[in-house]
């Protein structure tokens, strides 16, 4: 077989059993990052959720306006996103599976904190009006003598409960006790139903401050926060992880030395293909340049190299006809014919040469049937004529030849006609005419010899 | 040339005081809106427009709302303990479940139960999927399984061409529970209130206006708050005062505690909703009090701390009653 086809089979091959394999693969990389995009993208959006949830639970901490069903509709999003925690999304790691079952913990924990935080405020809420309600009930009830300075008083405390609520701190525990010990002393003397209600309105008023540092220490540890800084953990982690497993990942390398060897030998491949197109080429371009018989330059290449020098060179055209082949086709035979041109052509290139120590350059070709030429250029300017009769006259001599054969010998010889550019012109059709015209001149003056087409008297 | 300047003057100061006219009348009614609702209590809007599709699977949630072959005993359906006549509860102190005995807690009515955050009692179910998974599957109510349901109704041609109707490709858990929950979202109607909330100031009665007023001065609405005046928390049952003596606590009395086993839930009930209130006596998770009076007077002075006088009562009562759903 031909190995260069065995190599291409052999190439296919690989590549077609492999290519599903890498892409496999990597269907399989993508998969896995995608589900970690889609985790991390749940992840951010559960601490986004957290975020608005702690913001409408101190909104309702802060104002006097309850803000239950903001926060119920955020928790309800939060647990729908806390439900999407499947086993897939996880990739099997079991780290992340443990990690994510926290947060599910977590997240209910703070739910309970949450549930916890509404049901209190709601009672503070619930204890501001009714500390507000005790205090008109004193107000309208009390009939002492100091009753203005005891009705600023509790005016005075009732005001600073609101305050509180509505800037967002605490009342202050100390201030509290001391505005009751003021105001127990200031009923001391009052009669009993303002004692009693006195003292209803300072326990209640303790009540309230009891419940508003629950309230704080639920607000608290909503406040830390332990969910979002969870989840805050596994993203970091997730997306250091994505990158490095992209990064080192043993079979990753692998794949990639694959690859990287099939995109050699695919290199490799092209260049021998290339090589081979190439060497290719140049025989392509011999065969067309060739004549097939006698291995000289065919009449293309003459044409072209005659085109090319013809207009800035000055040469000559030695048109070489073979006397009387017609006759030795005929009698002996194509193959005795073919010999007799292949011989011929042997002895020009051979004359060529010997003379190559010359000072002129010379080309022989076959334009066909009988018919060659010699391409003279490179003549000195003044020598040339002599030069190039002599040359001629050795062309003349060298095929000069009897042709042997057991039955009859035939005498071969050649007729030739010169012709010279730029003299003779610088078209290549005038030139190829004058040298044809002058070796039809040898032809009818006894054949065997050179005319000059200078020396023509036409 | 004169006259048409006249004319366009003219024109340019009635248009001016229409706008201004307007503009006081618009400015007027947002305001009070405004104040009324305070973001306290969030108006329903009133639904229109539903979709031929919307209102058949209205139509298919509701026939398998009242369908009794829906149970193991073909003598229950979710009907049975929703009455619509009764404000979807039943108008009983506790419900029988199907072998005839009490429940332990009085059926709460479902006719506003989207707008709540949980649901039952205590609060443990946090969306209607779960309660109807849980109402259908427990082996004292209906007591079935949802593949045979599922069968079932696949075997019943009436019901398929119903679901095909309400544009369900295939009777599944999915399709049937969805039908349902349609329905009951259907349920939410607005009341004469939420009209008064929208800016209708014509829909309450002036005795009815200073029964709301009362209702936000005496601290009612720290818990009943948010769109369903209720359902979104859950608080303590007595907050001022024990209501639960030792003698007579009963296991349900204990309620979110019974789920979470945390301290801090002794005694903890959702807080129910308002709407509808008037149509579903007797009140409170134990049936304890038979009249909406009585159950006003409870919350007064357990959850208050204040001794109601017959007036203050009544004019809650008036109140609560524009709460009943029109139509």
């Amino acid at each position: 077989m031909n190995p260069r086809k065995w190599l291409l089979k052999t190439m296919t091959s690989t590549l077609v059993l492999l290519l599903p394999l890498i892409w496999l693969y990597f269907h399989a990389q993508l998969d896995t990052s995608k589900r970690a995009h889609e985790l991390e993208s749940l992840l951010l959006e559960i601490m986004q959720v957290d975020t608005e949830l702690t913001e409408k639970i101190l909104k309702s901490r802060s104002q006097l306006t309850l803000h239950y069903d903001d926060i119920a509709i955020y928790q309800r999003r939060l647990n729908s996103l806390i439900k999407q925690f499947t086993p897939e999304l996880t990739n099997n790691v079991m780290a992340l599976k443990f990690d994510l079952n926290l947060v599910a913990k977590l997240s209910e924990k703070s739910q309970i904190s949450v549930e916890r935080f509404k049901s209190i405020n709601a009672q503070v809420s619930q204890r501001q009006r009714y500390i507000k309600l005790l205090a008109s009930e004193i107000k309208y009830s009390i009939k002492e003598n100091n009753s203005q300075r005891i009705i600023n008083q509790i005016d005075e405390i009732v005001i600073e409960v609101f305050n509180a609520r509505i800037f967002g701190h605490q009342f202050n525990y100390s201030d509290a006790k001391r505005h009751m010990n003021s105001l127990s002393l200031a009923v001391t003397n009052s009669n009993g139903r303002t004692q009693e209600l006195v003292a209803n309105f300072n326990l209640h008023l303790k009540k309230l401050l009891l419940l508003e540092t629950t309230e704080i220490q639920v607000l608290d540890t909503i406040l830390k926060h332990q969910m979002r800084n969870k989840v805050q953990s596994i993203r970091r982690r997730l997306i250091d992880s994505q990158y490095q497993m992209v990064n080192d990942n043993n079979q990753t390398q692998r794949y990639l030395l694959i690859y990287a060897s099939i995109l050699l030998m695919l290199v490799i491949f092209f260049m021998l293909n290339r090589r081979y197109l190439k060497k290719h080429a140049s025989m392509h371009k011999k065969i067309s340049e060739r004549d097939h018989l006698t291995n000289l330059y065919n009449r293309r290449r003459f044409l072209q190299q005659l085109e090319e020098i013809i207009n800035t060179q000055s040469g000559a055209l030695l048109f070489i006809d073979l006397d009387g082949f017609k006759l030795i086709n005929d009698q002996l035979g194509h193959h005795v014919g073919d010999e007799t041109l292949k011989l011929v052509a042997y002895r020009l290139e051979s004359l060529i040469t010997k003379h190559e120590s010359m000072n002129f350059s010379s080309e022989v070709f076959r334009l066909g049937g009988d018919e060659f030429v010699i391409l003279v250029d490179e003549l000195c300017e003044e020598t040339r004529l002599e030069v190039l009769k002599s040359f001629s006259k050795r062309v003349v001599n060298s095929c000069y030849f009897t042709l042997d054969n057991p039955h009859h010998d035939y005498q071969l010889s050649v007729s030739v006609g010169v012709a010279l550019f730029p003299e003779q012109g610088t078209n290549v059709a005038n030139v190829l005419n004058c040298a044809d015209k002058a070796m039809y001149h040898s032809k009818q003056h006894g054949r065997n010899r050179f005319t000059l087409y200078d020396s023509l008297s036409l | 040339m004169v006259i048409f300047r006249k004319t366009l003057k003219m024109f340019i100061r009635l248009k001016l005081q229409l706008f201004s006219f307007f503009f006081i009348y618009f400015v007027s009614i947002n305001s009070a809106y405004a104040k009324d609702s305070d973001a306290f209590i969030i108006p329903i809007k009133p639904l229109n427009h539903l979709t031929s599709l919307q209102l058949n699977q209205i139509s298919l949630g509701k026939t398998l709302f009242n369908d009794k072959t829906l149970s193991q005993n073909k003598k229950m359906s979710c009907a049975t303990c929703h009455i619509a006549s009764k404000g979807y509860a039943d108008g009983q102190a506790f419900s029988k479940d199907n072998a005839g005995i009490d429940k332990a807690y009085n059926t709460p009515s479902i006719q506003y139960s989207v707008y709540n955050y949980y649901f039952t009692w205590t609060g443990r179910f946090y969306s209607l999927q779960e309660h109807l998974d849980f109402l259908i599957t427990n082996t004292t109510l209906m007591n079935r399984n949802w593949d045979d349901l599922v069968e079932q109704l696949k075997n019943d041609t009436l019901y398929i061409e119903l679901f095909n109707q309400a544009g369900y490709d295939k009777v599944s858990r999915q399709s049937i529970s969805d039908a349902i929950l349609s329905f009951e979202r259907s349920l939410a109607k607005p009341s004469r209130f939420d009209y008064y909330l929208l800016g209708d100031h014509w829909q309450l009665t002036e005795q009815e206006i200073a029964g709301f007023s009362l209702f936000k001065k005496s601290g009612c609405i720290s818990c009943h708050q948010g769109v369903n005046l209720g359902g979104n928390i859950r608080q303590q049952f007595g907050v001022m005062k024990p209501y639960f003596t030792d003698s007579i606590t009963k296991k349900r009395d204990l309620g979110y505690f019974n789920t979470s086993k945390n301290n801090n839930d002794i005694n903890f009930f959702r807080v129910p909703s308002l709407r509808n209130v008037s149509q579903t006596a007797p009140y409170f998770h134990d049936a304890s009090a038979s009249s909406l009076e009585q159950a006003i007077e409870v919350m007064f002075s357990y959850q208050l701390g204040v001794n109601a006088s017959k007036e203050e009562v009544l004019s809650i009562k008036s109140f609560l009653m524009t709460l009943e759903p029109l139509e």
